[in-house]
């Protein structure tokens, strides 16, 4: 099927080999202020070859005929891999309504309608800024693992915002992303337009109405906003088995699990996962670019360290299986762990019961900052829309409080989720040269007893 | 092409690159990787309509240009400067060339104390601009740059290097000061309060990057930036302070011309604390009813290669007394750019210096304070002065250390 790639493999005759022709068009509208700044389009469009001789070897270019293997005799720091028989296949994301079903004078028209209504929002404060952006983009990969042939192909619908809002004598800057993979009926699920209304009327209720922040010991209750960040960043980072050897230790850095030797490092209703195979997430795939057949995996169960996230390379280090957790961002860029659709998995509980027993709490809808070490122990979130819980009850708006602490210290704070579960769209960077790749981050609404809430 | 014919401006930028790549990992190669890429940057503008793409052959542009018809007017338009002409330069380093052909020569470089992580970059990159105005400009560069991390135990050290020839000794200068960092040990509890701390050229390469893109003109007109509500001329930092964006130097990314056919230019962002210019194209420049700096970015302008001019005193004194150096930072993230509020974390050597000597290495502090009260407070700077550019402030700079007085940080 894939000739134009088994033509390629045959260059290159070495035990592990991975061919892959990776395509992605993307299309991008942004306005400022309810007027067109630009429409751009971006083609990506190569061909890449990995294979294992005594350490590892990648080459890319967007000519087939380029590929060729080098002569270099190294011994690598990668000696052996787990080289199990490649699943062939294919993997698709459905457009129900195609990208292409609706034409750019239409989608910039629906775009400057949500603007127009954000822009005339019944509102104290002031909007300074507000520039809109929507993407759509189609992945299509094409891979020759040994001898298996895989095909996938993933279309997304991006939405981005920043707003710049000032009012009291106060200024916001405030920028999110709402997206999922599939085609334009994304637009309608996402429920765009009720969420930059209801963002832009809670921004300004901060800036009218918010207090200051008492700093001290509190119990706090986070989001799904801040549960996913969490999770992305507390334990899918941390959890990349790669990073735990040291493969990124100059670039995207180390891990707590390579340095403590910790299995318990949440309470027992602490459950992270990563799962490639949700419809409709932003890492969405079945099969992983080393060839190895995708699955949910269970990175904290109960509290626990459960399951890194595995290559072929790593898994062999760690004399495990790879766990299909291989990816790559574009052709010119090499397979590596990366995380897919990370979340803390929801528990029975519901909202509701999560605050009722909070006398002197605050629940953190939204960050406008966060930051953690290289380590993934150390971390800062500062909310954007914050509001006080009193004696169980929900109320006013806060002024910025700051959440920083340890991720161990976070995690076995947590006493209880909540049974929602919301995906947020990210982009996760890693490697040299640098790549971004699609990701979903979220989970449930969670509780947090007793944490150090700092003032900025 | 004759379906350019059609539009009233255009502009064709073709960047071809070539890189090897050499990742190390515990004093080891752990990868090889050689990437060749080629593709066209394409503005197409009629009237106040534009598109811009990119492409990776030209035969791929006509469906682009039925799109341009129906687009509606655009508020801010690119634009590309009336200049006619052939323009050509050409500055390419041998030892670089060499160097790519061969990768197993990195091996026998990574003798170290210490096991050693990072990678070595070499680049040869050529950019053609061909525009509607009649400007063919062509111009090929070659770069090479690296950074390592030494690890000892639970302590490390970082440093880099960027350039623009083979120079091993930039590689071995790199390993020595990423070693010598790494070779501080002994943890010290620094609790939040009000420091006076020395960022190393390393940090001030991740916030001078920071800087830059909030001086853009695009940051400033949507009030994205602490620099948006300063006037020219304005004091916005210490008098020590001057950062300048340096294309027309010997420095890694240095460019003669913009993506708008003008020709780039070295100036100061920030003159001695005064707010000097933003950075701008042609479009920006308009809005702001000012003239293009040459640093297009259709559409958004950027820094080409930055440089923090120098102070007057050796590195070593500006250690005297108490104070904490930031060997590196990461994850610089603003919570609002209109204030310049963010907080950074430190990486690596988090040294503690008392009465002028290092006596042990902090845990991971943060800064978290303001850029302008960074800006404000630099009390002095270095006269030596390293390049660097590393995989958390790709935009490369030369850079001196800063002590900056009263710097506020939190820490985990």
């Amino acid at each position: 099927m894939l000739d134009e790639l088994q033509k390629i493999r045959e260059k290159f005759p070495f035990r592990y080999v991975e061919v892959r022709k990776h395509v992605v068009n993307s299309r991008v509208i942004s306005l400022m202020n309810g007027e067109l700044l630009g429409v751009y389009g971006e083609e990506e469009k190569g061909y890449s070859v990995r294979y294992f001789n005594g350490s590892l070897f990648f080459t890319s270019s967007q000519d087939p005929e380029d590929l060729k293997p080098s002569g270099e005799v190294l011994e690598g720091w990668s000696k052996e891999l787990i080289d199990s028989e490649p699943s062939a296949g294919h993997y698709e994301v459905e457009e129900k309504a195609a990208l292409n079903s609706m034409g750019l004078k239409e989608k910039i028209q629906l775009l400057k309608e949500m603007s127009k209504e954000v822009l005339s929002s019944d509102i104290r404060s002031k909007i300074n800024n507000f520039v809109l952006t929507y993407s759509e983009s189609v992945e299509s990969k094409e891979l020759v693992v040994n001898e298996a042939e895989i095909t996938g192909r993933v279309p997304r619908v991006l939405i981005s915002y920043n707003i710049v809002m000032s009012g009291n004598g106060r200024t916001v800057n405030a920028w999110s992303e709402l997206g999922e993979s599939g085609g334009l009926e994304k637009l309608k699920d996402l429920k765009v337009q009720d969420h930059l209304l209801e963002r832009v009327k809670s921004l300004d209720e901060v800036l009218q109405r918010g207090k200051g922040v008492t700093p001290g010991k509190k119990d706090v209750v986070l989001s799904p906003v801040l549960s996913g960040i969490m999770a992305h960043e507390s334990v899918g980072h941390p959890f990349e088995a790669d990073r735990v050897l040291g493969r990124e230790f100059a670039q995207a850095g180390t891990s707590y699990l390579a340095v403590q030797e910790i299995r318990d490092v949440g309470s027992s209703v602490v459950n992270v996962a990563d799962d490639p195979t949700i419809t409709g997430s932003l890492g969405f795939y079945l099969i992983d670019d080393e060839g190895v057949r995708a699955r949910r995996k269970l990175l904290i169960k109960e509290g626990e360290v459960n399951e890194l996230l595995q290559d072929r390379f790593s898994a062999r280090k760690f004399n495990t299986t790879s766990n299909g957790s291989a990816r790559a961002s574009g052709y010119d860029r090499e397979p590596l762990v990366r995380m897919s659709n990370t979340f803390f998995v929801p528990g029975e509980m519901n909202l509701r019961e999560l605050m009722e027993d909070v006398k002197d709490g605050i629940y953190f809808k939204t960050y406008m900052e966060w930051n953690i070490d290289d380590m993934r122990l150390g971390q800062r979130y500062i909310a954007l829309e914050a509001y006080e819980i009193r004696d169980g009850e929900l109320g006013g708006p806060l002024l910025f409080p700051v959440l920083e602490g340890k991720t161990t210290d976070f995690l076995r704070a947590i006493d209880g989720v909540d049974d929602s579960l919301e995906l947020f769209p990210g982009t996760c960077g890693k490697g040299d040269p640098d790549q971004g790749i699609p990701v979903s981050m979220g989970g449930p609404n969670m509780r947090l007893r007793n944490v150090h809430i700092k003032v900025i | 092409m004759d379906a350019l014919k059609n539009v009233d401006q255009y502009a064709i930028l073709e960047i071809s690159s070539t890189s090897l790549v050499v990742k190390v990992v515990e004093s080891k190669v752990e990868a090889v990787q050689r990437l060749k890429d080629r593709y066209f940057n394409v503005l197409l503008r009629k009237g106040r309509k534009f598109l811009v793409t990119k492409v990776t052959s030209m035969d791929n542009l006509e469906g682009n240009l039925a799109i341009l018809d129906n687009l509606p007017d655009s508020k801010v338009v690119p634009s590309v400067l009336e200049r006619s002409g052939k323009f050509s330069f050409s500055k390419t380093d041998q030892g670089i060339m060499n160097f790519m052909g061969d990768a197993s020569r990195v091996a026998p470089l990574l003798n170290s104390r210490f096991p050693i992580y990072g990678t070595l970059t070499s680049t040869v990159i050529t950019k053609r601009l061909v525009t509607s105005s009649g400007f063919e400009g062509e111009e090929t560069r070659t770069w090479f740059q690296g950074y390592f991390r030494a690890k000892n135990g639970d302590y490390s050290g970082q440093w880099a290097f960027a350039s623009t020839d083979y120079d091993e000794r930039k590689i071995k200068a790199s390993l020595e000061r990423a070693e010598e960092f790494a070779s501080y040990t002994g943890k010290i509890d620094v609790s939040d309060g009000v420091y006076d701390v020395i960022l190393s050229p390393l940090t001030m390469g991740n916030l001078m990057m920071s800087t830059a893109y909030l001086a853009s003109g695009y940051s400033i007109i949507t009030g994205n930036s602490f620099l948006s509500n300063k006037r020219i001329g304005e004091q916005v930092a210490s008098e020590k302070f001057t950062l300048r964006d340096i294309p027309k130097g010997e420095e890694l990314n240095s460019w003669e011309f913009d993506d708008e056919a003008v020709p780039t230019m070295n100036k100061s962002i920030v003159e001695r604390g005064k707010y000097v210019s933003p950075l701008l194209n042609l479009e920006v420049a308009e809005v702001m009813d000012m003239k293009s700096t040459g640093n297009a970015g259709w559409v958004y302008p950027r820094p080409w290669t930055l440089e923090v001019s120098p102070g007057e005193v050796g590195e070593g004194s500006l250690m005297d007394g108490n104070v904490i150096l930031f060997n590196n930072n990461w994850y610089t993230r603003f919570q609002n750019r209109t204030e310049g509020q963010f907080s950074t974390v430190g990486r690596d050597a988090t040294l503690v210096i008392r009465n002028g000597k290092p006596v042990g290495v902090a845990g991971r502090v943060r800064i978290a304070d303001k850029l302008g009260n960074l800006l404000s407070n630099i009390y002095e700077l270095s006269k030596e002065r390293y390049s660097v550019a590393w995989w958390d402030a790709p935009l490369p700079g030369v850079y001196p250390y800063a002590l900056i007085k009263n710097v506020h940080l939190s820490k985990a």
